[in-house]
Parts: C-alpha cells; sequence; structure tokens
C-alpha cells in the first residue's frame, strides 16, 4: 500500500533538539516548568559533575518513590526507585496550532527508541550504567483526540470536490565537524530557497553521541567570540554578533539580545524569560528569522571565530524550519509537497 | 480551525511496545483526528542512581514516524 512519510530523521537526535529547540523558541519557560509530566524539569541543562552539587534540581527532577528487591551476583538488596508518569504531546508539524486531518484517513505513528544514554544522567560515583537497551515503557496509552461538528463536517465535506491542503511546519538538524587547531571556521549552511527561520547551536562530539555524564541539550558558547550569518557572500543585518572583553569581564549582550529579539521575548513585560546566565551556560542559541528577508534564496553561510585555537573538535549544529504542504486529493490519496 | 467543534478522546494502547520501537495504529474515523491534543501517556521506573534529563520524553525515542495512508 502506498502510503506518505511525514518524518524527519537526518541524525539520532532529531527529536530531541528539535522538539527542545520549539520548546525554547516558542514555550514561555515559565510555563515549562509547570509541566514536569511532558519532561520539562528546569532551565539548567547541566552535566553530571554539575548536577551531583545541585540537590535541589536532583529532587525537583524526582517522581514517587518506592522500594524493591533486586538480585545481583547472587545477592538481594532492597534498591530505591523513582515512578513517574507522563503525557507527552506528538511534537510534529501537523500537531501545531490544531490542525485537523480529513476523516478516513489512516495514521501510524512510530517511535524508534533511544539509548537509555540519550535521557538519563548518572550522579552515582559507580559508573555502573543501565544494562537495558531502551528505557522500558510501562503501560503506555495514546490518547487520540477526535473532532466532530456540523461545521466540520460542512467545511471536510469540499474535500470530496477540491481535495484538501495542510500547510505545516518541517525541521530537521544538520551539523558540521568544527575541526580542532583553528580559531576561525567557515562553514556553508545552505543553498537555494531560505528556511522560514533558522537555529544553530554549539556543541561537544560526545555530548552528540549521547553519554550518561552529559545533558545533551546542554547548549553552551564553547568559547564563541564571534558569529556571523552571510547570504550571498554579505554580512546579514543585525550580524555579527560579538562578544566583548572588558578586563577580566565578558559581555554576551549582543548574542542574548538578538535571541530575545528574534523569539519575540524582547518586550515581555514580565520576568518570564530565561536570564543572561542560564542562556549563555545552558541555552545558548543563534536564531535567525528570513519571513521578512527580502531575498527568499541565495548562498547562506557562517563564519565563526573563538577565543582561542579549539583544542578538540566541536559541532556546528543547525535546525532549518521549512513550510510542506500535506495535500490530499478528492479521493484521500495523499503527499507531500 | 478546531476551536469550535467538540471533542472526543479516545485512549487506544500500542501495537508495539519493546525495546526497539513503540508504535500505534490510528484507524480511519468518521471523525477528524487532532495531532495536536493526542498525547502518549505511559510510566518509567528509575533507579535512584538516575535522574531524567530536561526534555526527558524526546530523549526517550530516537525518531518519530508519521505516516499517513489514504
Amino acid at each position: 500500500m502506498q502510503y506518505e512519510d511525514l518524518s524527519y530523521k537526518c541524525s539520532i537526535n532529531d527529536y530531541d533538539f528539535t522538539s527542545n529547540v520549539h520548546d525554547k523558541m516558542f514555550r514561555s519557560p515559565g510555563y515549562s516548568r509547570q509541566i514536569k509530566y511532558e519532561g520539562h524539569f528546569d532551565d539548567y541543562n547541566v552535566n553530571t559533575s554539575d548536577l551531583k552539587d545541585m540537590s535541589t534540581v536532583v529532587a525537583s527532577r524526582r517522581g514517587e518513590k518506592f522500594t524493591r528487591q533486586v538480585t545481583e551476583n547472587g545477592t538481594t538488596t532492597t534498591k530505591n526507585f523513582y515512578r513517574y508518569i507522563f503525557m507527552a504531546p506528538i511534537h510534529h508539524g501537523l500537531a501545531q496550532n490544531n490542525k485537523v486531518l480529513p476523516a478516513g484517513v489512516h495514521v501510524n505513528l512510530s517511535f524508534h527508541r533511544a539509548s537509555p544514554r540519550k535521557a538519563l544522567l548518572d550522579i552515582s560515583s559507580t559508573n555502573n550504567g543501565i544494562e537495558q537497551r531502551a528505557i522500558p515503557i510501562v503501560d503506555p496509552v495514546l490518547h487520540v483526540c477526535w473532532a466532530y461538528s456540523q461545521q466540520l463536517d460542512q467545511q471536510m465535506a469540499l474535500v470530496r470536490t477540491n481535495g484538501l491542503e495542510i500547510p505545516f511546519s518541517s525541521s530537521h538538524v544538520r551539523h558540521r565537524v568544527l575541526d580542532d587547531g583553528l580559531n576561525e571556521h567557515t562553514v556553508q549552511i545552505s543553498q537555494g530557497a531560505l528556511p522560514e527561520r533558522i537555529v544553530f547551536f554549539l556543541m561537544d562530539p560526545a555530548q552528540f553521541s549521547g553519554s550518561m555524564k552529559l545533558s545533551s541539550t546542554r547548549f553552551s558558547m564553547h568559547g564563541l567570540k564571534e558569529f556571523s550569518l552571510l547570504l550571498d557572500n554579505e554580512v546579514m543585518q543585525h550580524y555579527p554578533l560579538k562578544k566583548q572583553n572588558i578586563g577580566d569581564t565578558t559581555f554576551s549582550h549582543e548574542f542574548y539580545r538578538r535571541w530575545l529579539q528574534v523569539t519575540d521575548q524582547y518586550t515581555v513585560n514580565d520576568d518570564d524569560v530565561i536570564d543572561e546566565v542560564l542562556y549563555v551556560n545552558s541555552n545558548f542559541m543563534i536564531a535567525e528569522n528570513f519571513q521578512d528577508t527580502e531575498n527568499k534564496d541565495g548562498v547562506l553561510t557562517v563564519k565563526l571565530a573563538f577565543d582561542e585555537t579549539l583544542n578538540n573538535k566541536l559541532l556546528l549544529c543547525w535546525m532549518p524550519v521549512t513550510e510542506k504542504i500535506l495535500k490530499f486529493d478528492r479521493n484521500l490519496s495523499v503527499h507531500v509537497s | 480551525m478546531d476551536s469550535d467543534n467538540f471533542h472526543r478522546i479516545i485512549a487506544q494502547p500500542p501495537v508495539f511496545n519493546n525495546e526497539n520501537l513503540l508504535q500505534f495504529s490510528i484507524e480511519p474515523n468518521k471523525r477528524y483526528l487532532v495531532l495536536g491534543k493526542t498525547y502518549l501517556q505511559y510510566q518509567i521506573e528509575l533507579e535512584e542512581n538516575f535522574v531524567p534529563d530536561n526534555n526527558f520524553c524526546s530523549k526517550v525515542n530516537i525518531h518519530h514516524y508519521a505516516e499517513i495512508f489514504p
């Protein structure tokens, strides 16, 4: 049977990074902290080395405590466990803005399981690791929402004559290795049509691969001094973004200010934004919006300069967001353009 | 498009739940599917040595496939 695949899968981190970046851009941090049942706990994307000393943060991430008898090497001991109940939304462009699919279509949702190294931080001193290939999911249930109304019936009746087009945002994550031994790098990002928006972030290759000692979503500056975005070899407006060093003090205001502007958080009147220290240390992203750009295509390049020569390889990751259209014809045959 | 409509939530079990794959098949219905109000509920049990990272629910899985059949 023919079907249309609406997935995005460029790297092992696509689902993790795209949902994390989307939440950071479009959800209030204060709201995210209130919905622990979706797996958001706090704004501290920290590694195990830091988390061990943050007992309050660890306590706030804990679920309901219980004990269990565990037999290891012939010895039975009682161990403490924590139980969590999660209620997670579907992260997909078709799940944004309450889009409605026509009646009579069959949808398969498949979640390919990740290694426990991606989702867990091991705060023990023994480095035991975890034996399972994936964290066991207990009693999973999909709560499927169906809409109905006379008005919707009338709107959808037109599908049988005109078909239906549903626009949705699609995003994925790409990355490039920045070699050690250099302190300046130029990376071509894309050629052709520009995406609606794009988000850049840096990370250690070990983070990208997954480690129980490292948080995969700890995005930090890694000594970045200057970042330029170029379209057809011309530096775009608002760039370069520069870190300023005055005396012993470093100011990263230009990066933080641009982040707030692009994510529409600059004019928010309350204090419900990630503060600059947390942005720089564990939520560092550079976002740009091309929806109001005069040129809609061209060669997109970034130039990065670091404080010092890179001692180790680093990954430049980017997440382009493009609009796709899910088209149903009047026979409900479906394709994406 | 959905705000003026009535809604009905139907809970359904997975087709597969193993260490490789968690899969759900949403069969055709005379009503209209709203993925934005659809959610996945499950339990996790963790030994006390392990703390869940932020964005936990999106780190339990690598890829997310959504396939639409006519």
